[in-house]
């Protein structure tokens, strides 16, 4: 009696459904789940012919043929197997099912039992994953598609700029000598316009290309970093007379060397830039490693930012300084928050009025 | 070693381009003879033609990417059937894109990726690097 109990207390908590059916096909056990997932109730089940029950109609014949020929031949494609077909509720609706069925024969013993688990809301999961993974490739295809338009405007809007370019350059070089002043004047004004759209276009086109693209990370020796930056700020450092030094706590960094390169010119030469006239410019680079993160810290001794812009200057287009007193796109500080954010870090900047800045940016290791 | 070209052709579909290149060549004076042509189905043409008469080939060819028609990429693939030992190709582009550069990579006739335009000091170099292969 207690083991009775036992197994029915085990077989009513199965999370799937348990039908018993005899050699006739007819229900002989029915535990819980099988009510909740069909909806007749044990004593509505009990001796009848499953086929009328559960089985969809327009199987019931493909059903009744299969149980026959299994009990004459012996023979079945679904035994043992985990199958995935429709079954019906008492309702009439339809639901997925998956069912797996085994034949049990000791002597007198002959009956098959079948474990039947809800398979709809597993099918609804795939479908929300389908789903997702067409967005998915969707949103990659939209954002190639955006990175070819950003690369096909730019061609388009660096032919007809590099021809003013182009032929500015060749007035002044033949006719500079027949200007006068004022002429003169103007042609360098289409020259340097020109120019400055010319590296505005550039860096839009960096910005909207790094936004889209993957990360190429590599474990990076700081030192090899640096000369590749130096290679390309150290003219203007010898122009304008600016000390930098540079010191690394931990001499390897696992990143993408092309991106990270671009921010320390970036913010090198934002501090040539910035310098303060007054006094001797001079730039710390300093990497540390704090709370499993490399932390980079550029400090200059430049003409600093108000506290009220320090949010701001990490913008897209924000500049605080006249055109013609300093050059500059107002995207690089925007690319160098892109770039930062895209290897998971964080970049702020720390700066006082006629004192200097230091702008400050980690790396978490991998 | 020859201190000149003798003969240089340029593929571009962009007009004063062409003639900003043409008033280079003019200064530098390190080429006897140039064409430019602006649609690259007429310089394919020409190139057949110098082939079938065996006539002298041009050196060097400068080829645009992105044209109307033909591209650079079209010219290309139809340029490297023509014959063994053709002549080098130097792409010279405003395209940024590094995956044209990436292209440009798998042909083997291609000796060099350049951003327009061309200078002087460039042709320099191309004609010392010319010399010296």
């Amino acid at each position: 009696m207690t083991q009775d109990l036992i197994k029915n207390s085990i077989l009513n908590l199965s999370m799937d459904a348990l039908v018993v059916l005899n050699d006739e096909s007819r229900v002989i056990f029915w535990n819980v789940k099988a009510s909740e997932l069909f909806g007749y109730t044990i004593n509505e089940v009990m001796g009848e012919d499953i086929a009328e029950l559960i089985i969809p109609d327009e199987f019931v014949d493909k059903h009744n043929f299969g149980f026959n020929r299994y009990m004459q031949t012996k023979k079945s494609n679904i035994l043992e197997k985990v199958i995935e077909i429709n079954a019906k509720h008492k309702s009439g609706k339809q639901i997925p099912i998956q069912l797996k069925l085994s034949h049990v024969k000791d002597g007198a013993l002959d009956f098959f039992v079948a474990f039947i688990r809800d398979y709809s809301e597993v099918l609804k999961k795939n479908d929300e994953i389908l789903d997702q993974k067409k967005k998915l490739e969707e949103y990659i295809e939209s954002n190639l598609q955006l990175e070819n338009f950003a690369y096909y405007a730019s061609h388009d809007l660096q032919t007809p700029l590099q021809n003013i370019i182009n032929f500015s350059s060749l007035l002044d070089r033949f006719t500079r000598t027949k200007l006068n002043d004022k002429e003169e004047k103007y042609l360098d004004f289409i020259r340097s316009g020109a120019k400055q759209m010319q590296t505005l276009i550039n860096e839009l086109l960096n910005f909207s290309v790094i936004g889209n693209s993957e990360l190429n990370k590599s474990n990076i020796l700081l030192t090899e970093l640096m000369d590749e930056v130096l290679e390309v700020v150290q003219l203007e450092l010898n122009e304008q007379n600016v000390i930098l030094n540079f010191s690394f706590e931990q001499d390897r960094v696992i990143m993408d060397k092309v991106l990270i390169k671009q921010v320390l010119i970036n913010l090198i030469s934002n501090s040539i830039k910035f310098r303060d006239e007054n006094r001797k410019p001079f730039i710390e680079l300093i990497g540390k490693v704090k709370e499993n993160k490399h932390l980079f810290c550029v400090k200059d001794n430049g003409v600093g930012i108000p506290e009220d812009k320090l949010d701001a200057v990490l913008g897209i287009f924000k500049r605080l300084h006249n055109k013609s007193k300093i050059k500059g796109s107002g995207i690089g500080l925007a690319l160098c928050k892109k770039i930062i954010e895209k290897h998971d870090g964080e970049i702020w900047i720390e700066s006082e009025l006629g004192q200097g800045t230091s702008v400050n940016f980690t790396i978490p290791f991998i | 070693m020859s201190n000149k070209f003798n003969y240089l052709i340029f593929i571009d579909d962009d007009v004063p381009t062409n003639i900003y290149h043409e008033v280079i060549l003019e200064v530098a004076d390190l080429c006897n003879e140039y064409k430019f042509f602006e649609d690259s189905q007429e310089a394919l043409a020409h190139i057949k033609d110098l082939i079938e008469n065996n006539k002298e080939l041009p050196e060097l060819i400068f080829l645009d990417l992105h044209m109307p028609g033909l591209s650079g990429w079209d010219f290309l693939d139809i340029y490297k059937t023509l014959k063994e030992n053709l002549p080098e190709v130097i792409i010279l582009t405003t395209s940024l894109n590094p995956l044209d550069k990436e292209i440009s990579k798998k042909y083997k006739q291609v000796r060099k990726y350049m951003n327009k335009p061309l200078e002087e000091e460039l042709i320099k170099e191309l004609l010392g690097v010319l010399n010296n292969s």
